[in-house]
Formats: structure tokens, sequence, C-alpha cells
């Protein structure tokens, strides 16, 4: 089916806490780091609020539907910002959207992430030269993660995903605080 | 259809042609919307679409209203300035007209008199200017 | 009598722009009287993206993805539309196969889009499992897509004069596959939903759009089938080869939120119905007539009209003989349906205007534009 590609070197979100975790031996305790754990628990439940927005909303929601299924990722649809920690920009952001979109992001909690799916949030895309669209929803919130495509397919979502929960492996409490 | 809209109409139908299914008129403001309740009268019940084209040198509003018994279609073309335009609203004769009208408005700065709403649609309110006009 | 000394007021209830049940980015004003709809305001232009003013600053054959991007559920008809008044224009015809292959693109964009309708409302009426059951379907429709022109979504089948590739092999047996599976499908979805006690009552005699207010807002398809009004542009201005092809329009006299439903899954069995008989009719041959490399229609206008799976999507073109449009007009079938939903919505209560709104499936892309 479509793009068949080799597996990345990519570790499955259950075992992103694996590398900093030692069982110390002879009994049932780990030693872990506070970073692992959170990071860990954080990548494997990211609960979006999917701002569909245009055509990249419907491979958004077939990517979460039956066939790509985004719920085996931790990955679960919320309809409010307050219950959620991603927002999928997906389609083009105009002029009168934004301060929708601005609002919507200031309601959601910290910790936050966005990814911007397809070429009109990543920076305007076909309609990078009309008089009403942002060109990128960089122009409004901090982006973590960009994903192209036109509309990208499931699968290239899904790698975006992947990519979000790498990076947020690789947080540390240390580099929030001061 | 094109002999009643003569006779109504008289002097102020500026022309008229029949193009495969469609009776394209042109006719001045002030005829408007007689000419469109004539047509309604006579079967036109259809408000296809309503819209305008500028052609640099003058604004065009374009009508399009369609018998869904004969399946014909009838063109009424209303030649406008392209600054300051006005134009009878057809509101009252079709329901459809309403937000058509305020899409016009919008995006070309056509003003509608009597129309019950005339704010813009799908700009933000407070945009200045009417991009579809070149 | 005890409401007579109870002071009550209207409330503004802001439903959108983001909303999981508003179809896209659509604000609805509505003003309650307690539970029950007394006025509602659409509010539109959140996905407005200027592509008519873009048509102008692109050459004719560049303009044709833009119009895949309208109403993104069935981009094949966005396509037609415009490839027909452009077609109309230039006095230009397609070769057969490329006939029937449109008519099997928008058969199949067809049956796709009311699938999304299934989901959708399904959905928005809290029955999930319709909603993962029809989106599977839907993946076999895409898995078609992507075998002929490698897109899923944004198709781009049309191209002014045919359409962009012929079908490669395997295309014609997966689609009778896929037509052989579909009936018995679609039989599940009426299972699911149309003998359900629950949706039954949520849909059953809720939203009523009488035909004379459904024709004076020139609503189309199946919001205006499901008022008993015949209307089919495959039928009343055919175009491609549906005048050679045998199917039923569609009606349902309800008027009511079930009836439009009901309007979609039949016609989802006559598209299969038109599939197959284009599957077994498709002749050999060109699948592109001879276009110049600068395409340049003679001034002129021209409307082409076809029937989406919302309703009469039509594009008028005006040609002032450059390589661009003088203008290009895109009529979007949802712009009406969406102009005459507060008709349909006074009266219901707040839990019915998500059911109502579903039933007229409007599309954001092609009333934004």
């Amino acid at each position: 089916m479509g793009i068949g590609t080799r597996e990345p070197e990519r570790k499955a979100p259950a075992t992103l806490a694996a590398d900093v975790v030692a069982r110390l031996p002879g009994g049932n305790l780990v030693l872990t780091t506070v970073d692992a754990v959170l990071n860990w628990s954080k990548a494997s439940s990211l609960w979006y609020l999917s701002y569909g927005l245009a055509c990249c909303a419907i491979e958004m929601m077939c990517t979460a539907a039956s066939r790509y299924d985004l719920d085996r990722f931790g990955l679960i649809f919320r309809g409010t910002p307050r219950q959620s920690d991603l927002m999928i920009v997906s389609g083009t952001v105009t002029k009168k959207m934004a301060p929708v979109l601005a609002q919507l992001h200031a309601q959601m909690a910290d910790p936050k992430y966005v990814i911007a799916m397809g070429g009109c949030a990543c920076e305007g895309g076909p309609f990078h030269d009309s008089y009403f669209t942002v060109q990128g929803v960089d122009q409004i919130v901090p982006v973590d993660v960009y994903i192209a495509g036109c509309p990208p397919r499931p699968e290239a979502l899904i790698d975006g995903i992947f990519r979000l929960q790498e990076k947020i492996k690789h947080e540390s409490l240390r580099s929030k605080v001061g | 259809m094109i002999d009643l809209l003569r006779a109504q109409l008289g002097d102020a139908l500026q022309s008229a042609e029949q193009v495969d299914d469609e009776l394209r008129l042109r006719l001045p403001a002030q005829s408007l919307v007689a000419a469109a309740r004539l047509c309604k009268e006579h079967g036109y019940n259809y408000p296809c679409d309503l819209t305008a084209v500028d052609t640099r040198s003058e604004l065009v509003m374009v009508y399009r209203l369609i018998s869904l018994h004969s399946g014909q279609q009838v063109v009424l073309s209303v030649p406008l300035p392209r600054s300051g335009a006005r134009v009878p609203t057809l509101s009252g004769v079709y329901g459809a007209a309403e937000w058509l009208e305020r899409e016009v408005y919008d995006l070309f700065g056509v003003r509608f008199d009597g129309h019950p709403d005339l704010t813009r649609i799908l700009l933000t309110d407070d945009w200045e200017g009417h991009p579809l006009l070149k | 009598m005890l409401q007579s000394s109870v002071q009550t007021e209207h409330v503004t209830l802001n439903m959108g722009p983001q909303h999981p049940s508003t179809h896209g980015v659509l604000r609805l004003e509505l003003t309650l009287e307690g539970e029950v709809v007394v006025d509602c305001r659409p509010v539109i232009g959140y996905l407005h993206r200027g592509v008519e003013k873009i048509g102008e600053a692109r050459t004719y054959p560049q303009f044709l993805p833009y119009t895949d991007r309208l109403d993104y559920l069935s981009s094949a008809s966005n396509n037609a539309a415009y490839v027909l008044a452009v077609e109309k224009l230039m006095e230009l015809e397609a070769p057969e196969r490329a006939k029937y292959l449109r008519v099997i693109a928008l058969e199949l964009n067809r049956i796709a889009s009311h699938l999304v309708f299934v989901a959708t409302f399904g959905n928005d009426l809290a029955a999930t499992t319709a909603f993962l059951y029809a989106i599977r379907e839907r993946e076999l429709i895409m898995d078609l897509f992507e075998m002929w022109v490698g897109a899923r979504l944004t198709q781009s089948t049309f191209k002014l004069g045919g359409v962009s590739d012929d079908v490669p092999e395997g295309f014609v047996q997966q689609a009778r596959e896929f037509c052989r599976l579909l009936p018995g499908r679609i039989d599940e979805y009426d299972r699911l939903l149309t003998g359900n006690r629950i949706f039954e009552a949520r849909t059953r005699g809720v939203g009523i759009l009488p035909p004379e207010v459904a024709l004076d807002y020139a609503c189309s398809g199946p919001t205006l089938r499901g008022s008993g009004v015949a209307l089919d542009l495959r039928r009343a201005a055919p175009y491609e080869v549906y005048d050679r092809l045998d199917f039923d329009v569609v009606t349902n006299s309800r008027c009511d939120c079930l009836g439009r439903y009901l309007v979609r899954i039949g016609e989802m069995r006559q598209s299969l119905c038109i599939l197959q008989q284009c599957l077994d009719r498709l002749p050999a041959g060109e699948v592109r007539a001879k276009v110049g490399r600068v395409v340049k229609p003679p001034a002129g206008e021209a409307y082409g009209r076809v029937e989406s799976p919302r309703g009469e999507f039509g594009c008028y073109v005006v040609s002032d003989g450059g390589t661009s449009p003088l203008r290009v007009r895109l009529r979007a079938p949802s712009f009406f349906h969406l102009a005459a939903l507060p008709q349909m919505l006074r009266g219901w209560k707040v839990g019915d205007v998500v059911a109502i709104l579903g039933s007229i499936d409007i599309v954001l892309g092609e009333v934004d534009r």
C-alpha cells in the first residue's frame, strides 16, 4: 500500500524510557530519571485538538479512523483546547481565523505542542499569494513539527507525530527552569 | 420569454441574444427588479447565481435565473460604473439574493439599495477595500 | 399560568468556529429562548482563501488544482465544472474514453463524499461506529485513486481536454471488486443507523425544509431532493456521458433530516450502478485531446454546471482572450444551503442544530472559497 520504505530507526513510545531505565539486580525496582518518565508519559498520550481547517483535516480524520488509527499511539481527539496537549493545525489559516487560533493556543495548558500539517499551515501552500491567508501558522504560534504535503498522506502525519515524540523525549525539566 | 421581456422593458433592454440554452440580456439597473419579477412569474424560480465581473472598464452584475421546468437559463447583465455602483436589491424577489448580494458588496463594493443587512460576509468586518476589483 | 410570571430573555450562544460538529470552520450565532433556537446567524469566511482572485493570477491549466481544494470531499466535481466551462469556451471535446473515465472519477468521488456524510452524520449523532465503518470503505476508494493518479484526496483527475492519466492495469478489476463489496456494506450502515431508535428520534421530522423555501434559496442536490424536488443535473442538463447511462434520481418527500440521509444512501447505490456501467462500457482510445501548450480561450463567457454530491456546483468563467481568466466565479451549493439554514433551525432545540447542520452536508472550502 502506497509508500513501502524501510522502517526508520525509531523506537516506539513504550521503549523511549528504556535506555535510562536500569533494573536493580535481584528485585523489582527500576532506576530511572524524572525526565525520562515524564517525557515518556507526555509522548505516549498526546491528546490532540484537531484544528481541522480545510482539506488536511479530512486526511487527519482518516488517520484517526479505521485504517490508520491514531488511538494506538495514544492520540485521542478532544473537542476542547482545555483537554488537549497537541494542536494539529491542518489546513489554511486565514486572517479571519488567526485570532481564533491564537486564542485556542492560549487556552491550551502547558506542556503544549503544535504540528503544522500540510503546505498551507507550513508556509501558505498554494495560497501563498492570497490577500487573506496567513503564510504559515508559525507566524501566530510556535510550531514543533512541520509536515509537508498537500495534503500529507496519513503515513506522513504519523511520521510527524513520531518525530514529535522523539522531540519530547529529548526535553528536560532543567531546560524549562530559569 | 424574450418577447415578454421586450414588451415589459421596451427601450430599456439594451441587448438580447440566445446562446445555447442561455438567454443573455443587458439592461439598466432600474429595470432589474421588474425583469426579475417577470421571469419569476414565468417559471424562472431558481436563482442559480448572482455575481459581478470587473471588466476593467465597467462592473457588470450578472444574474442567472433558471426555469426548472424548461431547463432554460436567463442571464441578466447590469452594467455599472466601477466606483459608486448602486443597484436595487433582489432579496425581495429571491431568498438566495440576500447572501449573494452581501458577497458582491464585500468583494466588489457594489451597494444594494433596500438590502436588509448589507454587511461583509466573507472578509473581516474591519477590512478596508474590495479585493476582487482589479 | 406560571410562564406569564416568569421573565425570560434571549441568550446568544456561539457555536464555532472551532467545534467538532460544525464540519469545518463555521460559526453559528444562535439566539436561544431556553433551549429553543429562535434565530441563527451563520458567520462564514473563516476559510476564505481568495481563490477567485487567485484564478485571475493563474493560467487556465494552473488554476485546475485549486478547484480540487474547494469541495475537498469530492474534488472531481469541482474539476468537472471548471473544465466544462473552459472547454465550452475553447469548443474542445474530450475523447470517449476520457469521458467515461471522468464519470468513473465523479461517481467514485460521490460515493466517497456520501461515505464521509454517513461517517460524520453518524458521529455527530454519537454513532461513532458509523464513522469507523464508513471511513474503512472510503479508504478503498482512496486506494483506487492512489493507483490511478497518485493522490488520495485532491486528485486533479481532470485536465483540459481529458483526464490526467489512463487507468493502470488492475484498476478496472479492483474497481469491480469494490462495486461487488460495497452494497453489503451499505446494508450494514442501514442496519446500524436507519432503523435505530435513537437515530430516528433525532432525525425523523427534524429540520423541515419545505420545497418552496428550498427553491427560493436555490438549494440543490440531496438537500433539495430530500424535499421531494426531483432535480438532478445528471438528468436535467447531462454532461460527459450521463445521457447514455441508466440510473434513477433518488428523492424523498419527507423534507426532514431522515429524508436527506435516505437520499444519500440511495444515491450511493445508484452511483455503484453507474460505476458498473462505465466499467463495462469503457472504450479504448486516447485519454486526452490535443491541447496546445498555451491555453488561450477566445473572449466570451461560459457556465459549467455539474451535480456534485452537495448539489449544483457551477463555474462561471469569463475570458478576455488572454492566458488567465478575467473572472472565475465558483457557485458553491453549500453557500446556498447555509443561507437557508436559519429557516431550518427556527423552533428546534440546540441538540437538533447538530443534526440539521449535519444533514445538509456542507463543506466550508466551497462556501468560503
